[in-house]
């Protein structure tokens, strides 16, 4: 079969290349069938000019049979496709206005939905870059609340010892780079990314290096690093000698080894690391030893399957040696149930996903509706324009050619221009993508996705561009083949019955947009209201003039020192302009929380609070209202009695009504007097863990009278926070260099800094919302005043018999009125069940929220009207003398 | 005049395919020969409509199973020898034994009635 197709296709090229001796040969073998026919018969006894018709007559219709073989030997589809595309390709050129807003407005909806597949194919649906991705996994431990990705070191090493149900188990961890130079050079590399990883990471993922190695587990030394590909071609401008050359890292050398390969990553999407230097090495690099501190999770720990254990028994495994471990190092059986759960790491660490992923479905969701907008606008521009062209289509049905040719004429002429859009897309989407990562990235480590453009995309972006012609090209083209010849022909150019279908298939074009925009619109009316909603919420912190310092990891296990405390506390109250100073180990709004379980006298119950250890004087420089009872002072020391103040949710959590004041709590599962804490205030709710989670139950400790690291440093300032950042740094340098590497914000910016995404959201959905609304209102225009051209005849009789100008007005409002209240109608229930995917993003309202609804329909509506008004008024000043007289 | 006046369409494409087939079998021929051959041989009683034989022609040519070459004709004009290919005989063998099923299972049932 296929060496047959071969055969042909042989064939067929070879008559493409020889089409005239093709012609010649055919022409020949034909008349020499027919000369010796003639022959024959003439030898019978005919006269030659007789037997020359008799061959003729036995012979068929040789023309035809010329044409069934020419058409035989060549390629007859392809090369009638090529025709159409010429005679396409003239006819847009033809038509400039036309083909241009059709591309442009093609081109944007299919760019953007590229654009926005091409970052969903990179982040959601993209396997890692390694030999069979499908076996790793990922794993998280609990110790009995939520899992939690992070390991400390020790638990790593305990946990790759003691088990044997996966086939390999590697960690990864933040380098926390701070100054890399190459060799002993004196520029420090701005804005690098390294990650610690366990020495048998490259080979439990499976990659190899295209130059050099990569680490071994009996690696001589640990001052050595694997670079990244694109690191290797930036610094060293792919040069083979790279190998063996050093690294400054963090005031370490290092030697290079190995160069890895040009698609690898690492394990989580959206970060590109520059270098993988050994985990033995961390001690090195910080100032802290992690190596041996089991409370520091700081690990993601990656495994590779094993076949012969299945995910529930690697579970339970890895739990039992977890659990071991736990017991072993607190002497004893602890109540603590510990857990070690396996997630998919196929796809590589998630955080990227979890974040991203139902955001950009629904923008998926939002520029596919704007794709099908711009095809009704574009169906709706080639019904006008079958309408310019009936004449020409009516000859040519008239000359013989078929419907179906005709049809499919107009298909391909709907497919150039799809292509055309679809290529400026490509275009789009090219500029489109680093625009949308550098919006959604912090930017002082920008997401970088590697191959977002593949063949995937480009196929995506073919399909798209083929579905949208259908879509925009089919009916238009069945609509423009019934044509009635007689009239057409004799250059009638109005039609009854057949122009009253098409206008009435423009009408619901018309239609279906206003009710895909308001989907658009009600979608983005939700989220603006929901984002305001979010700006009003109260934080429980008083955020003028309150600034926040994020304390680096290693400068806060520093902190914990009382000295190094006093000092810090000193420094910045001397700063002019300072009006206090706390320290905290949560940070305001974006800190998290940790939770403990506690016991109350005289209360059965357990509960599970969150526990923040502050300063003396936190409570006043947070602008956190005390609500009855005293705050923490310098009173509460080591050595005095241990005290606590509460936040209100807890107070009614435990107390109810009751003052809390005065009673006594304990930390554990049972309450315990010798180690009770006193209950001395209640100060009002503040949000630590977000700004859309109101405050859960919470405990305050003072720092004298238990150690902690120090995440955050708040300082209440007199004037804008902004213009103390500088000295502040300074103070903070007098203390601890790492500590003024810590980063500044006041408070109004943590808050902008979490809603990062929800402004992203907002302002796409809202631009979609916009460029929806403008598509619409173009449509309906055109649609409007092009019923008001053709009905100038009717209005004018209707003039003449004595109707005014505000009728021919209301005449015409009417029509777009009802065009689009049927928009609304449809366009309601589809947008209650669309924004129902908005559900996660929303804060504070529900996604049925009436005035949403309203306000966008209002808009529309409005909208619609002014774009209206134009063709009305032209309808209004009709002439009735002169349109009779056209008629 | 012979018995069944032929036209195009009744003789099954499938069917002239294989006739065209059969009648190279002792060699090459050009167009007009074959149309004579299959009159003659089937004693007048299948005659091709002249015309339709060549499009059959170039299909088979194109599909491989004939291949073709210019030659001079007994009366010394140019014209377009036809021969079998190899496949054309593997393909012709299959065809016959398919034919002769077909035409024993149908005399069956008309001697049964």
């Amino acid at each position: 079969m296929l060496s047959e197709w071969f055969t042909t296709l042989r064939l067929r090229l070879k008559a493409l290349i020889q089409r005239r001796r093709l012609d010649r040969d055919l022409e020949e073998e034909l008349s020499f069938h027919l000369a010796m026919r003639a022959q024959e018969k003439a030898a019978d006894g005919m006269t030659p000019r007789d037997a020359h018709f008799a061959a003729q007559r036995q012979f068929g219709n040789a023309t035809l049979i010329r044409e069934t073989c020419r058409e035989l030997w060549s390629f007859s589809w392809l090369e009638a496709l090529w025709r159409d595309l010429c005679y396409a390709a003239r006819t847009m050129m033809k038509a400039p206005a036309f083909s241009i807003v059709a591309v442009l407005s093609l081109g944007l909806g299919i760019g953007g939905n590229v654009a926005i597949f091409s970052i969903i194919d990179a982040v959601l649906l993209r396997m890692l870059p390694v030999p069979h991705p499908e076996q790793l996994v990922l794993l998280t431990n609990s110790q009995g609340g939520t899992y939690s990705p992070s390991f400390s070191y020790p638990l790593f090493l305990e946990l790759s010892k003691r088990q044997q149900v996966l086939s390999g188990l590697c960690a990864s961890g933040d380098a926390l780079l701070r100054d890399v130079r190459i060799g002993t050079s004196a520029e420090a590399l701005p804005h690098l990314e390294g990650r610690l990883v366990s020495e048998n990471y490259f080979s439990v993922l499976g990659v190899g290096a295209v130059l050099g190695r990569v680490f071994s587990p009996n690696e001589q030394t640990d001052a050595v690093a694997v670079i990244s590909y694109g690191f290797w071609q930036r610094q060293f401008a792919a040069a083979p000698s790279a190998i063996a050359s050093t690294l400054g890292i963090n005031g370490t050398t290092v030697t290079i080894i190995g160069v890895a390969p040009p698609e690898f990553f690492g394990e989580s999407v959206g970060h590109a690391p520059d270098l993988w230097v050994p985990l033995n090495l961390q001690p090195q690099l910080a100032s802290d030893n992690w190596l041996e501190n089991g409370a520091v999770g700081w690990l993601q720990v990656l495994g590779r399957r094993n076949p012969e254990a299945t995910d529930p028994q690697a579970e339970a495994a890895l739990s039992a040696v977890y659990q071991h471990w736990v017991d072993s190092s607190s002497g004893g059986t602890s109540e603590i149930r510990c857990r070690i759960k396996l997630e998919l790491g196929s796809k590589g660490l998630q955080e990227m996903r979890k974040q991203f992923s139902r955001p950009l479905w629904v923008l998926m969701g939002a520029i596919g509706l704007i794709l099908l907008i711009a095809c009704s606008n574009v169906a709706s521009l080639l019904l006008a324009r079958a309408t310019a062209r009936r004449h020409e289509i009516g000859l040519r049905l008239a000359l013989g050619a078929s419907r179906t040719r005709i049809i499919r004429q107009l298909l391909v002429e709907s497919l150039l221009l799809s292509f055309v859009g679809g290529a400026f897309g490509i275009g789009v989407a090219a500029a489109g993508v680093p625009f949308l990562l550098a919006l959604i990235s912090d930017p002082s480590h920008p997401y970088v996705l590697f191959g977002v453009f593949d063949v995937r995309v480009l196929a995506f972006a073919a399909c798209l561009s083929v579905a949208t012609s259908v879509a925009f090209g089919l009916v238009p083209a069945l609509q423009a083949t019934v044509v009635d010849l007689n009239m057409t022909l004799k250059g009638n150019v109005r039609q009854k019955g057949e122009g009253l279908h098409r206008r009435r298939i423009a009408k619901g074009l018309v239609a279906a947009q206003v009710a895909l925009s308001l989907v658009l619109l009600v979608g983005s009316t939700l989220l603006v209201r929901s984002l305001w909603r979010l700006y009003q919420v109260d934080t429980g912190f008083r955020r003028e003039g309150l600034l926040t310092v994020r304390v680096p990891m290693g400068a806060s296990l520093r902190l914990n020192r009382n000295s190094m405390q006093r000092d810090l506390l000193n420094r910045l109250t001397s700063v002019p302009g300072v009006l206090g100073v706390g320290l905290g180990t949560f940070a305001p709004i974006v800190g998290g929380m940790q939770t403990r379980e506690i016991s109350v006298q005289g209360h059965p119950e357990r509960i599970r609070i969150g526990m923040n250890l502050v300063s003396a004087g936190y409570f006043g420089t947070a602008g956190m209202k005390l609500l009855q009872g005293r705050d923490f002072s310098t009173l509460d020391t080591a050595g005095s009695q241990k005290v606590t103040v509460i936040n209100r949710t807890m107070s009614r959590r435990c107390f109810g009504d009751q003052s809390p004041v005065g009673r006594l709590i304990s930390f554990g599962a049972t309450f315990d007097p010798k180690n009770s804490v006193h209950i001395v205030g209640v100060v009002e709710d503040a949000r630590y863990g977000g700004l859309r989670e109101s405050s859960g139950p919470l405990a305050f400790i003072p720092l004298a009278q238990q150690r902690a690291p120090i995440f955050s440093v708040i300082i209440r300032t007199a004037a804008d926070p902004i213009s103390f950042f500088a000295p502040i740094r300074q103070a903070l340098r007098q203390v601890d260099p790492e500590l003024a590497t810590g980063e500044l914000r006041t408070l109004d910016q943590t808050v902008e800094s979490t809603l990062v995404q929800e402004h992203l959201m907002t302002k796409l959905c809202a631009a979609f919302g916009l460029l929806a609304l403008t598509l619409t209102c173009v449509g309906l225009y055109g649609t409007i005043s092009y019923g008001v051209t053709r009905r100038i005849p009717e209005i004018g009789i209707r003039m003449a018999l004595g109707a005014g100008r505000g009728d021919a007005l209301w005449l015409v409002l009417k029509e777009a009125g009802l065009l689009v209240l049927t928009g609304l109608t449809l366009g309601m229930p589809s947008a209650l069940a669309a924004s129902r995917l908005l559900r996660n993003l929303v804060f504070g309202l529900a996604t049925t929220d009436p005035s949403s609804y309203v306000i966008a329909a209002a808009v529309l509506s409005l909208v619609c009207l002014a774009a209206s008004c134009l063709p009305a008024l032209k309808a209004s000043r009709v002439d009735p003398a002169v349109a009779l007289r056209n008629e | 005049m012979p018995e069944t006046q032929t036209k195009q369409g009744d003789l099954m494409q499938g069917t002239l395919d294989m006739l065209i087939l059969k009648s190279l079998t002792c060699g090459g021929m050009h167009g007009y020969a074959i149309a004579d051959s299959i009159q003659k041989t089937s004693h007048d009683v299948l005659r091709v409509e002249e015309g339709a034989l060549y499009p059959a022609l170039h299909r088979l040519e194109l599909r491989g199973l004939l291949a073709a070459e210019w030659g001079l004709s007994e009366n010394n004009r140019r014209a377009k020898y036809y021969r079998l290919t190899a496949t054309g005989r593997k393909y012709l063998s299959a065809e016959a034994a398919r034919w002769s099923r077909i035409t024993t299972a149908i005399e069956l049932i008309m001697e049964t009635s």
